[in-house]
C-alpha cells in the first residue's frame, strides 16, 4: 500500500504522449479555455472514440490527456474510492500511455480525475478536478430537444428546474433530489455537478482549484473556475440541505464524512463506512481512532435493521 | 541559434512539439482560470529578433487547420505569415470577424476590437480569442476586475493600450456570456481576461 505507485511502463512505443493525438489535444483545449471563460457553460467538442466504452469515463480521458505533463502526479477515483474497476483502469491507462506517476493521497495528487465524488480533504489552488460527466445538460429530462435547452440556457430561462425541485415537495414535503442536485454558477448558467451526492455540492462553491467536467457520449466539456460562487437551487422556506448520517464511520469513526452503507451478512447487520477510502485510511494512519476503530463498537457503527 | 534556420528560412517552433505546448497550455489554463495572474510564459520559440515570441507559443500550443487566424497591421509581414502556416497551419484571413484567434499590438485601435465574433447566444463559445502583445504586463492603462476566477479583486495593466481599449472590455464583458477572451503576452510573461471578469474600474496612468 504504497502512497505513490512506481512508474511501469514508459509510452514512446505506438501511442502519443497521453494516447490522443496533438490536433486532439488542441481542439480538447481550445474547448477547455473556452469553457474557462464561460462558467457552467457546456462546451461542444469533437470527443474522439477511446478504447473503453461510454459511460466508462470518456470524456474525463480526454480532459485528463488534454492536461496531463510528465510531471504531473494523478490521481483516479470513482464512488470516492481508488481501488475500483474504473479507478484502477483510468489509473493503469494513462500510466502506460503517459508513465505519470500516480498516487492514491489527495494531498500529493496535482490531478485528481473522479466519478461522482468530490474528496473530502480540501482542495489546493494547484489542483485540478476533473469530472466524468453522464449526463451534462440538467434541463435534459424536462426539455428533451436540444435546440430547445439551449435557448433555454441562453434566455435564461430556467424556472422549469424550480418547478421540478417544488413538484419533490409537493409530493414528499422536501426536497428529495439527492444526487445530480443542480447548481447555478456565477449567477448565471444551471449546471449539471455530474452525479455527486449533493453532500458534496457546497465543496464546489468558492474552491480553490479548477474543476472541469467531460462528457464523452454527448461530447461535452464544461468548467468551475477556482474562486467561483456556486449555489445549488432552493427556496427560501425549503433550503439546500445535505445528507446526515446518525452513524459515524466504522473504521475511522468519522462524523463528517459522506457514508456507505454496507450489508455484512444476511440478517441485516449493516456497517457505514467513508465513501473516501484515502480519507478514511489517512485518518486511521494519523489519528487516535487507529486500528482499533476498526473493530466497531457495539450499537454505533453497526446496527440492526429491522426488516 | 542554429535553429534559426528551418525550411526556407522560417524559424523553428516549439523544440519539443508535445510537450511544449503542455507546458504552454497549462500555464494558460492558469491564467485563464486566475484572471489577473501574471504568469511566466514557459517556452518560448528562437524567432527572429522582433517577432512576437511570447504570443507564438501561445499560437504554436492551441491553433492549427481549425481556427484562422487576423493579424494586425503591424503582424502582417510575409516572414510570420510563413511561421503561422508552416508551423500552425491556419489560415491568415482578412476579417476579424472571421477569426478564431487574433493577433494585434497593445495599441490597437479600440474599434477593431468590436469587429471580432463574439458567439452566438446559444452557442457563446464560437466567438474569438485575441492575443494582445505587450512591451510589458506591469506598467500601463488597465483596470481592476472582479469576477469568476479572482479571489476579491485583481489588477491588470497591459503598457500600450489606449484608454479605449478598456472601454471595449468593459462592455465585452457586460455582454457576457457573449464576449471575446484576451491573452496579454509581454515581457516573456501572460495574463489572461476571460468575459466572465467585470470591470470595476478602467485605471488609466
Amino acid at each position: 500500500m504504497s502512497g505513490t505507485d512506481k512508474t511501469t511502463r514508459h509510452s514512446g512505443d505506438g501511442y502519443n504522449f497521453a494516447y490522443l493525438d496533438e490536433q486532439t489535444k488542441r481542439m480538447v483545449r481550445r474547448a477547455i479555455l473556452k469553457a474557462v471563460a464561460i462558467p457552467g457553460y457546456q462546451v461542444p467538442f469533437a470527443g474522439r472514440e477511446m478504447p473503453m466504452p461510454f459511460g466508462w469515463g470518456t470524456g474525463g480521458i480526454q480532459l485528463t490527456a488534454a492536461l496531463l505533463g510528465r510531471d504531473d502526479v494523478l490521481k483516479v477515483i470513482d464512488q470516492g474510492a481508488d481501488d475500483t474497476t474504473n479507478a484502477v483502469s483510468i489509473r493503469k491507462f494513462f500510466q502506460r500511455t503517459a508513465g505519470v506517476r500516480t498516487t492514491e493521497r489527495t494531498a500529493e495528487a496535482t490531478i485528481i480525475q473522479t466519478r461522482h465524488r468530490i474528496p473530502e480533504t480540501p482542495l489546493r489552488e494547484d489542483q485540478i478536478l476533473v469530472y466524468q460527466v453522464p449526463l451534462p445538460e440538467p434541463l435534459r429530462w424536462l426539455e428533451p430537444r436540444e435546440t430547445e435547452s439551449r435557448k433555454m440556457h441562453a434566455q435564461e430561462e430556467y424556472g422549469v428546474m424550480h418547478v421540478k425541485l417544488y413538484e419533490d415537495i409537493a409530493r414528499h414535503g422536501r426536497i428529495v433530489t439527492s444526487f445530480d442536485y443542480p447548481v447555478r454558477v456565477a449567477g448565471r448558467y444551471v449546471m449539471s455537478p455530474s452525479p455527486i451526492p449533493k453532500f458534496d455540492n457546497p465543496k464546489m462553491d468558492d474552491c480553490p482549484a479548477l474543476q472541469i467536467f467531460g462528457a464523452g457520449r454527448e461530447r461535452r466539456v464544461y468548467a468551475i473556475p477556482p474562486y467561483t460562487e456556486v449555489r445549488s437551487l432552493d427556496f427560501e422556506d425549503h433550503p439546500f440541505a445535505i445528507q446526515r448520517w446518525v452513524e459515524s464511520c466504522g473504521l475511522c469513526g468519522s462524523r463528517n464524512s459522506y457514508l456507505d452503507e454496507i450489508i455484512l451478512d444476511d440478517r441485516g447487520k449493516r456497517m457505514f463506512v467513508c465513501s473516501d477510502s484515502d480519507y478514511c485510511r489517512s485518518r486511521r494512519e494519523t489519528e487516535d481512532s487507529g486500528p482499533t476503530a476498526v473493530v466497531p463498537e457495539n450499537g454505533r457503527e453497526t446496527r440492526e435493521v429491522k426488516a | 541559434m542554429n535553429n534559426l534556420a528551418g525550411p526556407g528560412g522560417i524559424p523553428a517552433g516549439f523544440s519539443s512539439p508535445v510537450h511544449d505546448a503542455q507546458a504552454t497550455f497549462r500555464v494558460l489554463l492558469e491564467a485563464m482560470s486566475r484572471p489577473g495572474k501574471r504568469l511566466s510564459v514557459p517556452v518560448q520559440p528562437e524567432v527572429f529578433h522582433g517577432f512576437p515570441d511570447a504570443a507564438l507559443s501561445v499560437l504554436l500550443s492551441l491553433a492549427d487547420f481549425d481556427t484562422p487566424i487576423w493579424l494586425s497591421d503591424d503582424h502582417r509581414k510575409a516572414v510570420l505569415r510563413e511561421f503561422l502556416t508552416f508551423h500552425c497551419g491556419c489560415p491568415v484571413v482578412e476579417q476579424p470577424s472571421e477569426a478564431v484567434f487574433g493577433l494585434v499590438h497593445a495599441d490597437i485601435n479600440p474599434e477593431m476590437l468590436g469587429k471580432f465574433n463574439p458567439g452566438l447566444p446559444e452557442y457563446p463559445d464560437r466567438s474569438a480569442t485575441i492575443v494582445v502583445v505587450a512591451e510589458s504586463l506591469e506598467t500601463g492603462n488597465g483596470s481592476m476586475i472582479q469576477g469568476p476566477g479572482v479571489r476579491d479583486q485583481a489588477v491588470i495593466r497591459v503598457a500600450g493600450t489606449l484608454p479605449g481599449f478598456w472601454k471595449y472590455v468593459a462592455a465585452n464583458s457586460a455582454m457576457f456570456p457573449q464576449g471575446v477572451d484576451f491573452i496579454f503576452v509581454g515581457d516573456g510573461e501572460m495574463v489572461c481576461l476571460p468575459r466572465s471578469v467585470m470591470v470595476r474600474e478602467v485605471l488609466c496612468t
